[in-house]
């Protein structure tokens, strides 16, 4: 019997993987040339602006790995083992960004022309498509480094297509499992809203054990003309991962695009969030939450770009923050020349819930327009006494009343998901959250 | 038109009236550029001791080493060309304790400026520095009897070293940013101000800060030291005619508010568009104690400036007010730090700019609360008015709360004056720069009421001017 | 030539023709009314006499004692004596009432002339006395935080400090009650004279029972479609609108 070969791990300041023959030039030549400015950009540091109040340390790049193929084939498994929708259009399911059962899309929206595949695969079927959205749009936050690697080691991820004037009507899934001690993944997400289309995507980032691991990713998305577009994203990595998620998003004419992303996992975080409203009534709305516990920290920077006049951006952040953990928010509202009636706004809160917690805000604007409406704020502070006193003279005990506000406060943003089922599921992540904080 | 009914003795001022210069001459004149030799020039001329001539060398070498700060700030920084400017100037004589003794140019520059009538009229008293130098320097006989000092930074450093070299260079340090370690190098003038516990010094104190020559940097430096219980008011004017050369005006301030005192320190200032503007400034606010900057930057090419307060004792309260109006080709960078570095201690910062024509207004603010304190508060407030679709405005603010026995709150808004509100000021037979003039007025006017009497009649008058042409 | 004469008004908001031919003309010494049902223009045309930025002027013209004011720009037609109580007042946060008046007459006086400002106050607070306005009022910024009855009030104080040659009220009853309202018409009718005409818009006949007109005229479509004495504000009210609409087309 021949023993299987096991390859030699391969660090991700290796050079990265070589693309499948069957894949598109294009493509080769992308992760090439990626890798080439993965080189040459330099690493983040604290003095840069970018990087300000990021404890950088905690962000290692050594000892870290391509992940490799799992043993793990029990998808329905892993499924029924975390939350998620009751109904959906279609589920993408991956551990170690390899496709662990057949994609599912319901047979009455691929008949509309719906694509919902692996990347890989659409890198194939649609390579056209793909090419014409695939990482359009420039790091402007800081991570430039870690687009480029990405874009040079991705191995995976989903490519969602709807066509002119379809809607969704539920919403479509997504599952990343991570397994295997330091084990780097590299997802990629890319939707197009075409045209006067609707739809909504879940995707769920995950690990499987307790055990150091990376994760890069990279979501790009475009809303074309009068679409309308959920996106929500919830990370709940090992308390040991590290992950980097860029977010970037185009809202064209009338569109509307709403995101939520939802933190619970990770020793370190770093969110990179950037909407850009390119075309004339435009509306982007910005929505986190983050629960923060020992000693995780969570940092989120975003940038709300109006190009275009009579556009329209919200952004609500909220952070609940336990014991040691620190949570970094920079955001910034650029209104550019000629983007004129521009209603911006942007709110970040941080609740804190312990002495050693520590909450960094950078709301920043940079106006440039006239006949803008644009604000915003940022608080830091406790859970309120008041508040706290009128729960307890009701007879709730302190800590079950600490936790019934701490959830009121996070609930404000899920609410403005506007659906239901996956407002339920945030619900549900959050619930088990805090009851896991309160029980201990 | 007109600004307030009440006030017969309105003190007339404009743009125009600060733009005029004499041709003196002066008696020391450091020359073009910086090197170690200035250095020694102007110790030599003030006769100063050793250890003032290291500390002003050691700051040289700080000065040249840090890099201009233009990774977050203006790239406009790079067009101050150091070697062209004069670093010291000045007539080579004391201040004079009367108007009657100083030279008449000097005099009819502060006359044209209504110094000596202010000084009549309501303050406790006057130093007026011309160039580099105080050319007057008076302080009423009822208010030194009290025991206060109100001299210039070189006659502080000789007669009162004891007081003054525990506090110098301890509130803001050499090494703060390369403008302080700069002023650290060649400082000359200012104010040195001693208020001994107790004594609430009833009218203000106030400077003047005159820049007559062209190609010239004005350096002063300014440590004022209220002791426990004591309150004092201090205001500071500033103004130099147009050029069309670069003028540097980099001055620190450190206020020392020991326990249960109060300080206000409030300045307008009214630059001329060539003046590249750096300031640092910055209080130390011991236990109850309270230091508030009330601070109007109208003018100057580029000011960068953002007051500070460190609470260092329990109970501190520090307070910064602002108000910023940018014009065409004009940047006012200004904004807050707020140090929080004992229990129970508050901050508040209201900030309003207006952006005219091509003008920027920048806010950047610090609010740090470390660990392990407790019951510490910030409000900070900052809204902007944009008057023309040219114009620019941002905020950049960072605030740091560790623990959960704090609050801070950041509010910003961005607004412009409705084509609605003019309409209607119009209707009423207003002209347009009328109607837009009083807007402004009003969106400044709560911040306005902040300042004396005798400043906010002069500041509204600014405002008006600035936004004379500024419409249509 | 004392006469406040509107001919053959044409105009148009964003690109809509709203005015479509309109005359009228208020002699000093009289109070003219225009009635009309909702979207007849009657706010137009007073936004279109007072000269605001988003109404076209087409054909027509408007003028004052013999002088076009469609020509002048918003603070000319002003002071050249033309005022206009507004159906929603703007707020101007900051500025107080006292202030802005003071800018407003000091506005009409000749350059270098300076108000008296002891007289000012002095006429201001009695005039204010005779609306039933606190004094505190002449400290609060322009009709910020006021209630409808007080902005309501509010122009008219401005009207009487600013002694105008033709008032135009654009429906000043609404959000009134009774009350203000008979304080506001008492306004109104204190400065009644031969001196100055005024052109009342309403929707309502309840204002002109305390505002008794000379003359009332029907707007509809943008044309006056039917003029006559006080009398057939009362028929409006007892008949509708629809009984002149419908008079007209048995006329054509």
């Amino acid at each position: 019997m021949l023993l299987k070969e096991i390859p030699p791990a391969r660090s991700f300041l290796d050079p990265p993987e070589e693309a499948r023959e069957e894949l598109p030039d294009w493509y080769k030549s992308s992760r090439s040339d990626a890798w080439m400015s993965f080189q040459d950009i330099d690493w983040p540091k604290r003095s840069d602006e970018a990087w300000r109040f990021a404890n950088l340390k905690k962000l290692s790049y050594e000892n870290l790995y391509d992940a490799k193929e799992s043993e793990i084939n029990d998808a329905e498994q892993l499924v029924a083992s975390s939350l998620s929708l009751k109904e959906n259009a279609g589920q993408i399911l991956f551990v170690n960004d390899r496709v662990i059962a057949s994609p599912l899309l319901n047979e009455e929206f691929s008949k509309k022309g719906v694509i919902f595949q692996p990347l890989s695969q659409a890198l194939i079927e649609h390579g056209g498509l793909v090419q014409d959205h695939f990482m359009t749009e420039t790091s402007r936050l800081g991570s430039a480094k870690y687009t480029a690697l990405h874009r040079a080691r991705l191995r995976n991820g989903f490519f969602f297509y709807v066509p002119e004037g379809v809607s969704l009507t539920v919403p479509v899934e997504v599952f990343h499992w991570v397994s295997g001690n330091s084990a780097s993944i590299f997802p990629h997400s890319l939707i197009v809203a075409g045209p006067g289309s609707s739809a909504t995507v879940a995707e769920y980032v995950a690990s499987i054990n307790d055990e150091i691991s990376f994760c890069c990713a990279v979501c790009d998305i475009h809303g074309e003309e009068d679409s309308q577009l959920t996106y929500l994203r919830t990370q709940n990595l090992s308390e040991k991962a590290q992950s980097i998620y860029q977010l970037s998003s185009r809202v064209a004419s009338k569109a509307k695009l709403k995101t939520f992303n939802l933190d619970l996992g990770c020793e370190w975080v770093r969110n990179e969030s950037v909407s850009r409203l390119v075309g004339e009534g435009a509306t982007s709305e910005m929505l986190a939450v983050s629960v923060p516990e020992k000693s995780q920290e969570f940092d989120m920077r975003t940038l709300q770009l109006h190009e275009q006049r009579n556009t329209s951006s919200n952004l609500l952040y909220k952070n609940a923050l336990y014991d040691d953990s620190k949570t970094t928010f920079a955001g910034m509202i650029v209104v550019e020349d000629e983007a004129h009636q521009t209603d911006a706004y942007q709110t970040c809160r941080n609740l804190l819930m312990s002495d050693t917690s520590e909450a960094n805000s950078m709301p920043g604007l940079e106006i440039k327009a006239d006949q803008v409406r644009c604000s915003h704020g940022a608080t830091s502070s406790p859970v309120s006494k008041d508040e706290l006193f009128y729960l307890q003279s009701r007879g709730v005990k302190e800590p079950a009343a600490q936790q019934l506000l701490t959830f009121g406060f996070v609930k404000e943003a899920v609410d403005r998901i506007g659906n239901n089922s996956l407002e339920e599921v945030i619900l549900g992540k959050l619930g088990r959250r805090f009851n896991k904080i309160g029980a201990r | 038109m007109s600004t307030d009914s009440n006030s017969g003795n309105m003190i007339e001022i404009d743009r125009e009236k600060a733009n005029f210069h004499y041709d003196v001459e002066y008696k020391h004149d450091a020359g073009m550029g910086l090197s170690e030799d200035t250095i020694d020039y102007i110790s030599n001329v003030k006769g100063e001791d050793k250890w003032i001539t290291d500390f002003r060398k050691k700051a040289l070498s700080v000065f040249h080493e840090k890099k201009m700060p233009t990774h977050w700030a203006s790239e406009d920084l790079n067009s101050i060309n150091f070697d062209e400017i004069r670093y010291y100037l000045s007539a080579g004589e004391a201040p004079k304790r009367s108007w009657d003794d100083v030279p008449n140019e000097m005099k009819e520059t502060f006359e044209r400026l209504g110094i000596p009538e202010k000084e009549r009229k309501f303050l406790a008293g006057v130093e007026a520095q011309f160039d580099s130098e105080a050319a007057y320097s008076n302080i009423k006989d009822a208010v030194a009897e009290q025991g206060v000092i109100f001299v210039n930074s070189s006659e502080g450093l000789a007669e009162h070293a004891d007081i003054f070299r525990k506090w110098f260079g301890k509130v803001i340090p050499t090494g703060d940013n390369k403008f302080s370690a700069l002023n650290s190098a060649v400082f000359s003038g200012g104010s040195f101000i001693y208020v001994p516990p107790g004594v609430k010094v009833k009218h203000p104190l106030q400077a003047y800060f005159r820049i007559n020559a062209e190609q010239f940097g004005q350096f002063e430096r300014t440590l004022i030291i209220v002791d426990e219980g004591a309150e004092l008011t201090y205001m500071e004017g500033c103004t130099a005619p147009k050029f069309e050369t670069t003028t540097l005006h980099s001055a620190v301030v450190e206020l020392v508010a020991m326990k249960d005192a109060k300080i206000q320190y409030i300045t307008v200032q009214n630059w001329s568009a060539n003046v590249f503007n750096l300031v640092t400034k910055r209080g130390l606010a011991h236990e109850n104690a309270e230091v508030r900057w009330i601070d109007c930057n109208i003018g100057s090419r580029l000011t960068m400036k953002y007051p500070g307060v460190v609470m260092k004792g329990e109970g501190a309260r520090g307070e910064v007010i602002s108000i910023a109006l940018a014009n065409d080709g004009q940047h006012q960078d200004t904004g807050a730090k707020m140090i929080h570095a004992a229990d129970n201690t508050t901050s508040n910062v209201v900030s309003k700019s207006i952006s005219v024509g091509e003008g920027r207004s920048t806010y950047r603010g610090q609010v740090h609360i470390p660990k392990h304190l407790k019951g510490c508060k910030n409000n900070t407030e900052c809204d902007a008015l944009l008057i023309n679709s040219k114009s620019r405005t941002d905020t950049y603010p960072a605030i740091t709360v560790r623990g959960n026995k704090h609050s801070t709150q950041h509010e910003a808004s961005v607004s412009q004056v409705s084509e609605e509100q003019i309409f209607y000021m119009k209707q009423r037979g207003l002209s347009e720069a009328e109607a837009m003039s009083l807007s402004v007025n009003g969106f400044v006017n709560d911040l306005v009421r902040e300042f004396p009497m005798e400043y906010s009649v002069e500041l509204k008058r600014l405002i008006e001017l600035e936004m004379e042409g500024s419409v249509g | 030539m004392s006469t406040l004469e509107i001919k053959d008004l044409h105009a148009s908001v964003n690109g809509t023709d709203i005015l479509k031919g309109l005359s009228l003309s208020v002699p000093k010494g009289e109070v003219h009314a225009i009635m009309g049902p909702n979207g007849s223009g009657k706010s137009t045309l007073a936004k279109v006499m007072a000269g605001h930025q988003d109404y076209e002027v087409g054909s027509g013209d408007v003028l004052l004692d013999g002088y076009s004011l469609l020509e002048m720009d918003v603070d000319e037609r002003a002071r050249a004596g033309l005022f206009l109580a507004f159906q929603y007042p703007a707020e101007i946060p900051g500025v107080s009432n006292a202030n802005f008046l003071r800018a407003a007459r000091q506005a009409r006086l000749p350059d270098g002339e300076e108000i008296d400002a002891v007289a000012f106050y002095q006429e201001m607070y009695e005039k204010m006395a005779k609306l039933g306005m606190d004094k505190k009022f002449t400290g609060r910024s322009v009709n910020e935080g006021f209630s409808g009855g007080e902005k309501k009030r509010n122009e008219v104080l401005q009207m009487m400090m600013l002694e105008p040659k033709y008032a135009v009220l654009d429906e000043t009853d609404s959000g009134l009650d009774i009350d203000a309202l008979k304080i506001v018409a008492e306004g109104v009718n204190a400065m009644r004279s031969e001196e100055r005409g005024f052109l009342v818009i309403t929707h309502y006949q309840r204002l002109l029972e305390y505002i008794v007109p000379d003359h009332v005229h029907v707007l509809n479509e943008g044309r006056i479609i039917r003029s006559g004495p006080k009398e057939l504000a009362l028929e409006l009210e007892e008949k509708g609108y629809d009984w002149l609409k419908e008079g007209e087309l048995v006329k054509s």
